[in-house]
């Protein structure tokens, strides 16, 4: 990729994360998924699409509805929408050599958000983690069997809802209680963590991150630390 | 009001709270006289509000409970629950909780239902 289409790059993505939604709420989604597709074929790095049109889109389509300015079926619409593009960018995503890290990424019970973890967990795919995502609404027991399984370097858990907030302590206690559980680091994410500060602290977690750039960050430092 | 601390409550009034949640929420129904459609939506707001307090005094957060409140004012109304309703709805419900918590109410209880009502009645008065 040059520089200059990576600087046209950047400096499109906000009329491109604009045009995006317009189309969606049309209900466009196949000229919003060939946007996408083209933009990707044209160079715009997939991290940077994450961030910049899908993150934002989803942010706006959820303020959309809580305003009452779009229906619940639009909202679901625009999701599913965004979820299908993400799956059409997978066999760029999965091309990725394996370093031999392993994440779990995953939804707290209850919790039907699932597109920032998603996110997140593909981020890591990019930079070579073998990644196991559970999803939306993943029952405490069925995360701390895949713990228990697959042992993962890394668990990341998103909680977008602060209700579900008991479910996460709950959820981390069961993790630690694992004779394996020790070496597995627990990040956390989503609405709650981006407003409170030290809030990861106080649910037991072991960090946390605002997004999928930052989640990678927070993970290079645990690898860093527990290699050194 | 601005997201001041709040002091987390306990493990045993917290799982106290989790179980009067069904009969705050039906005692509320009463006492608010609402007809059975009426009485099913509040119903279920307040039992989605328990559990909300229930998180936010697990971690003791002001903040988060500032930031629901913003979204139920935000949104609510669009659901035929203006500001004004919903501090009424909470008035009762921090009565009738005070009621069923009786042995266990204490300060701390009192400052988030204080709060939730605060925030409500400001917004039903901007509103005029």
């Amino acid at each position: 990729m040059t520089e200059a289409v990576s600087r046209n790059g950047m400096e499109d993505l906000a009329g491109l994360a604009d045009r995006y939604l317009e189309m969606l709420l049309d209900g466009d989604r196949r000229e919003a998924i060939g946007l996408v597709m083209d933009a990707v074929q044209r160079g715009v790095p997939i991290k940077e699409f994450y961030l910049k049109v899908f993150q934002p889109v989803q942010y706006r389509v959820g303020e959309l509805w809580q305003r009452n300015r779009i229906s619940v079926a639009q909202e679901h619409y625009c999701t599913a929408a965004t979820q299908l593009a993400m799956a059409m960018l997978y066999p760029r995503i999965f091309q990725t050599p394996k370093t031999g890290l392993k994440m779990v990424g995953t939804c707290v019970e209850d919790e039907l958000h699932e597109l920032g973890i998603r996110m997140v967990a593909d981020f890591f795919e990019m930079e070579g983690w073998d990644t196991h995502y559970l999803g939306a609404s993943t029952p405490t027991e069925s995360v701390v069997e895949t713990v228990r399984k697959v042992r993962p370097d890394v668990l990341a858990v998103s909680v977008s809802v602060t209700v579900h907030l008991p479910a996460l302590m709950d959820l981390v206690r069961a993790v630690r209680q694992l004779p394996e559980g020790g070496r597995t680091k627990i990040m956390v994410g989503g609405r709650p963590f981006n407003l409170s500060p030290n809030l990861w602290e106080r649910v037991g977690a072991d960090g946390w991150a605002a997004d999928a750039e930052g989640a990678l960050r927070v993970a290079a430092q645990w690898v860093r630390g527990s290699a050194a | 009001m601005s997201g001041s601390a709040l002091e987390p409550l306990p493990a045993e009034v917290l799982v106290r709270l989790a179980s009067v949640r069904e009969v705050v929420a039906a005692k509320v129904v009463v006492r608010l006289g609402l007809s059975a459609s009426a009485g099913e939506k509040v119903k279920a707001g307040v039992l989605f509000t328990l559990r909300m307090l229930e998180a936010v005094a697990a971690v003791g957060d002001g903040i988060l409970l500032e930031d629901q409140m913003r979204w139920a004012l935000d949104r609510l109304p669009h659901d035929g629950i203006p500001p004004r309703m919903l501090a009424r709805n909470l008035e009762v419900l921090r009565e009738v909780l005070r009621e069923e918590m009786a042995d266990a109410w204490s300060g701390a209880l009192e400052s988030y239902c204080v709060r939730m009502v605060g925030m409500a009645r400001e917004a039903a008065d901007a509103e005029g």
